[in-house]
């Protein structure tokens, strides 16, 4: 417990000199197949799940995460053979709370399923809004039901980071020490990114926030932000109804900023200025970034999403 | 040559019984055993063949001295010595005729069973006109060709002496004679003896000696 | 040797009828107990394996033979069932590998048997042409399935409807078959694989919805206005998943209470297979765990006492064949008699004519025990697939 709590403070230290080293992890190379042969797969559902994997598994194990870039993979549904890859690996994590529905509904070996997020069913968060809309090549989806953007608040992350430290134990207990060690080195980032946003907040909590949409529900809940989520796409100009119903919700929720999944269309950026807002973009990262690691990116959103705190 | 001295013979079943005091049937002769029915043609006919042998007496056939050997030896006697007409024929229903006429070396196993066997059966049936007849059942020959394997069958051996029980018997008078003329034909041919039972009178011309049954019979 | 068996033979064809009546009661005599012998064997070797190799079932509590019958062969009284639940206790329990078996639903006959991944990998079934299962809907087949219906990968396979009469029942499903298995000589080949999940969707629990507005078979339509679409009963009387409705597909319970008939329950050592039995060994349970060997073991015995029955009765049939063929003997030597003269007559010794009289018993004989051996031997060949037609 006390060695935890050092821990804690050695993080929030050490989160801040790596926030400004700006990273030093290096990117991992997800397909070096040739040095894979003879490990244990790895299959994951989403990128945070394949950095944390391949972050505690270090050289020991192969991490897949086989879905296209341009994919949002909590809507995607993989081919058959991409499934056939998803039943051979020895361990398949998945983020549960819904994400990748697909998995509900292929067959998958049932013993070699890790639900990372299953620790925390409880405190699933519930998305009120029900529209079906489509963006990308995923088709018509809902964001009815249970959100499950769940590694946007870091400590739900450092569970899940847990989960996958202990799968990977399971999996392959005689490197037990060294996944120890690479999950202690997680949780420190994690911890980290934790303070770095907690510091980004605090005192200013009531800020009116306006999200693009409904992903950010457990990043807001975790930081109590004043965030009202929109069904907008970064590329789709909101049609004349929706502004007209966005004018109205800011009257009473008077936002200066608007948080984007990616940077918006600029006749969507001046339209909305013209609303008197600014877009600032925080990458949910639930794919493989162009740039950077999921530290890296999370790290940039922090300071993108400082003026919106000023 | 065939000789028979003070022979007294029994049925133990019946009261039937024959005493024979003295009877010669010279080496290739050609001799009618007759008498009525129940007058022990048959019986004597056994008893040349050795098929029988007498209480008592004296029975030399062909230089053997039938009364007192072995069954075994008279077994072999038969086999060397004697070729038998049945008079029911006595064929074997589920051998052709070719394999009944082949039968004393089917059922012997002392005798050499070879391709000259063989040859000579189916020369013998060719000529005795069952040339062509040869995979034929036997219940599918008439009564005269049934009665020409038998004697093809008893020829076979080529014996000494041809014996043949009524071989007349149940036949019309032309095919009597038919029949009498092949047996006398082929025991010229093969310089045997030939003793017919019969009791047709009118067939009894061709033949050397005529031995009447009645004289020996005993009893009823 | 040649002219007693040519003798004999000729005897014996010309015969044909006593001979043959000869022959099949012997065969049958001696066949038949071995057969029976056979039969039972293979049936205990079979009941044995399956039951050896599948160390734990949980079920309904209820009847047990029906449990593992139906766990292990998917064919008796399908039991009441459990709940998913249950599957998770055992998961996590960590005494043993839980593979749930949801076998309820017949498709043109066969067993349709829903269940995980690790079934395959437990029975060590291959696929033999196709690919594994994959989505939900999809379907491999036994070997014998494939074979007697005549389908492979690719084609589709539609389950049984419930009760025909039901018209509130559920639609059946059109399965896509993907794979079919190598033949494994087990239950398996006469059944239809499904992942559990598809089916509960043949149960009704899973749905997804049509989508009629979209609908592009207008003959279905009856009316159409801007919001509603009425259709008319021609509207398919069966489910099918296909690529654009799956994403519509989901479960009307929570994952913990949906219906199986039974789990398998590989323990990871003998303590906690012990450990595990113990869970359910109170009345407390609402589910029992049996060791299917022992079960087996119970059916057996009963099939035992059975088979002393017949064997009590194989020997009074023995004994009147024997009776029956001191009878034919006897009628043939008297048959027989006038030939034997005869054949004394030409000088045949006595002792041959014993021996041709003999071969045709010994020929006899012979052949019929060749027979039997020689249908032993195909009852050996076929039995397994015989006792698994009984099994399934």
């Amino acid at each position: 417990m006390r060695k935890q709590r050092l821990t804690i403070v050695a993080a929030v230290l050490l989160g801040c000199v790596l926030w400004l080293s700006c990273g030093k992890q290096e990117k991992s190379q997800p397909d070096s197949q040739a040095s894979d042969e003879g490990k244990k797969t790895v299959y994951v559902v989403n990128y945070p799940l394949q950095y944390f994997a391949e972050r505690i598994g270090g050289d020991e194990v192969a991490v897949h995460f086989p879905a296209p870039s341009d994919e949002d993979p909590a809507f995607w549904m993989p081919a058959p053979e991409t499934i056939a890859q998803y039943q051979e690996a020895d361990l398949v994590l998945l983020n549960g709370a819904t994400y990748a529905k697909w998995t509900e509904k292929v067959s998958l070996t049932e013993s070699r399923i890790v639900n990372t997020s299953a620790a925390f069913s409880d405190r699933y968060l519930q998305i009120a809004k029900a529209v079906t809309h489509s963006h990308g090549p995923g088709g018509e989806h809902s964001h009815a039901g249970t959100d499950f953007n769940t590694w946007l608040d870091p400590q739900l992350a450092i569970l899940q980071a847990q989960t996958v430290k202990d799968a990977l134990v399971d999996l392959l207990p005689e490197h037990e020490a060294l996944f120890n060690t690479n999950m202690t080195q997680l949780e420190i980032d994690l911890l980290a990114l934790d303070s770095a946003f907690q510091a980004l907040v605090t005192g200013r909590e009531e800020t009116p926030l306006v999200a693009s949409h409904p992903v950010y529900g457990y990043f807001a809940h975790k930081y109590g932000l004043n965030l009202q989520a929109r069904l907008w796409e970064p590329e789709k100009m909101p049609s004349d109804e929706e502004w007209q119903d966005f004018d109205h919700s800011i009257e009473h929720h008077p936002a200066k900023w608007m948080i984007w999944e990616g940077t918006p269309d600029s006749a969507i950026a001046v339209k909305l200025k013209e609303h008197g807002l600014d877009g600032v973009v925080f990458l949910p990262c639930g794919n493989i970034p162009e740039e950077g690691d999921y530290i890296q990116v999370m790290q940039q959103n922090v300071g993108r999403l400082k003026p919106a705190f000023e | 040559m065939i000789t028979l001295n003070h022979v007294e013979f029994k049925y133990s079943n019946s009261g039937f019984g024959m005493r024979v005091p003295s009877l010669t049937i010279e080496a290739g002769s050609k001799a009618a055993l007759v008498g009525p029915s129940g007058s022990g043609k048959t019986t004597l006919l056994h008893i040349i063949a050795g098929i029988r042998v007498p209480e008592q007496g004296e029975v030399e056939v062909c230089g053997v001295d039938l009364a007192s050997s072995a069954d075994a030896a008279r077994r072999d006697f038969r086999i060397s010595t004697i070729g038998f007409v049945f008079q029911d024929f006595e064929l074997i229903d589920y051998l052709d005729v070719n394999e009944n006429i082949l039968l004393p070396y089917l059922i012997n196993n002392s005798l050499k069973f070879d391709s000259t066997v063989r040859e000579a059966a189916r020369s013998l049936a060719e000529s005795m006109g069952l040339g062509n007849k040869l995979t034929r059942r036997i219940d599918r020959l008439s009564h005269g060709e049934r009665q020409r394997v038998a004697i093809c069958r008893a020829l076979l051996l080529s014996p000494r002496i041809l014996l043949a029980d009524e071989p007349t018997g149940n036949l019309d008078p032309k095919n009597k004679e038919r029949i009498l003329r092949i047996l006398f034909d082929c025991a010229t041919n093969a310089n045997a003896a030939l003793l017919v039972v019969t009791h047709d009178y009118n067939l009894l011309g061709g033949f050397d000696q005529v031995v009447d049954c009645q004289q020996f019979q005993v009893g009823d | 040797m040649y002219r007693t068996l040519l003798l004999t033979w000729r005897y014996m064809t010309f015969h044909k009828i006593k001979t043959a009546i000869l022959v099949t009661c012997i065969t049958l005599t001696v066949y038949l107990p071995v057969a029976v012998h056979l039969l039972v064997d293979d049936f205990q070797v079979q009941l044995m394996t399956r039951a050896e190799t599948t160390p734990l079932v949980i079920g309904a509590k209820g009847s047990r033979f029906d449990l593992v019958l139906q766990s292990l062969y998917f064919d008796a009284q399908p039991p009441e069932s459990i709940k998913m639940n249950e599957v998770s206790k055992i998961r996590n329990s960590g005494f043993a590998l839980p593979i749930p078996l949801h076998v309820r639903f017949r498709a043109r006959g066969f067993p349709v048997v829903g269940t995980t991944l690790e079934y395959f990998d437990f029975r060590n079934l291959q696929v033999g042409q196709g690919r594994p299962l994959a989505i939900l809907g999809d379907c491999i087949l036994g070997a014998d399935v494939a074979q007697k219906l005549g389908i492979g990968p690719g084609d589709y396979l539609m389950s049984d409807p419930e009760n025909v009469f039901d018209i509130g029942g559920n639609y059946p499903l059109k399965m896509c078959v993907t794979g079919v298995l190598a033949r494994s000589h087990s239950a398996d080949d006469y059944a239809v694989f499904v992942d559990i999940k598809t089916a509960w969707i043949i149960e009704g629990i899973g749905h997804g919805h049509q989508n009629l507005t979209d609908s592009t078979d207008e003959s279905v339509v009856l009316k159409r206005s801007d919001d509603q679409v009425v259709a008319n009963a021609a509207l398919p009387q069966y489910t099918e998943i296909t690529k654009d409705n799956l994403a519509s597909f989901h479960f009307h319970a929570e994952p913990d209470d949906l219906p199986i008939t039974a789990v398998i329950a590989v323990p990871h050592d003998e303590k906690s297979g012990v450990l595990l039995e113990g869970r359910y060994d109170t009345d407390k349970a609402n589910a029992q765990l049996l060791r299917p060997v022992k079960v087996v073991e119970e059916m057996m015995g009963m099939v035992f006492k059975v088979k002393r029955i017949f064997d009590a009765n194989v020997v009074l049939v023995a004994v009147s064949t024997a009776l029956f063929m001191v009878l034919v003997i006897l009628l043939s030597l008297r048959l027989r008699r006038r030939e034997a003269v005869t054949m004394f007559h030409l000088g045949c010794s006595r002792m041959t004519i014993f021996r041709l009289q003999a071969a045709e018993l010994i020929i006899v004989l012979l052949v019929s025990c060749m027979l039997a051996g020689l249908s032993a031997l195909a009852t050996l060949y076929y039995a397994p697939y015989f006792v698994r037609g009984l099994l399934s």
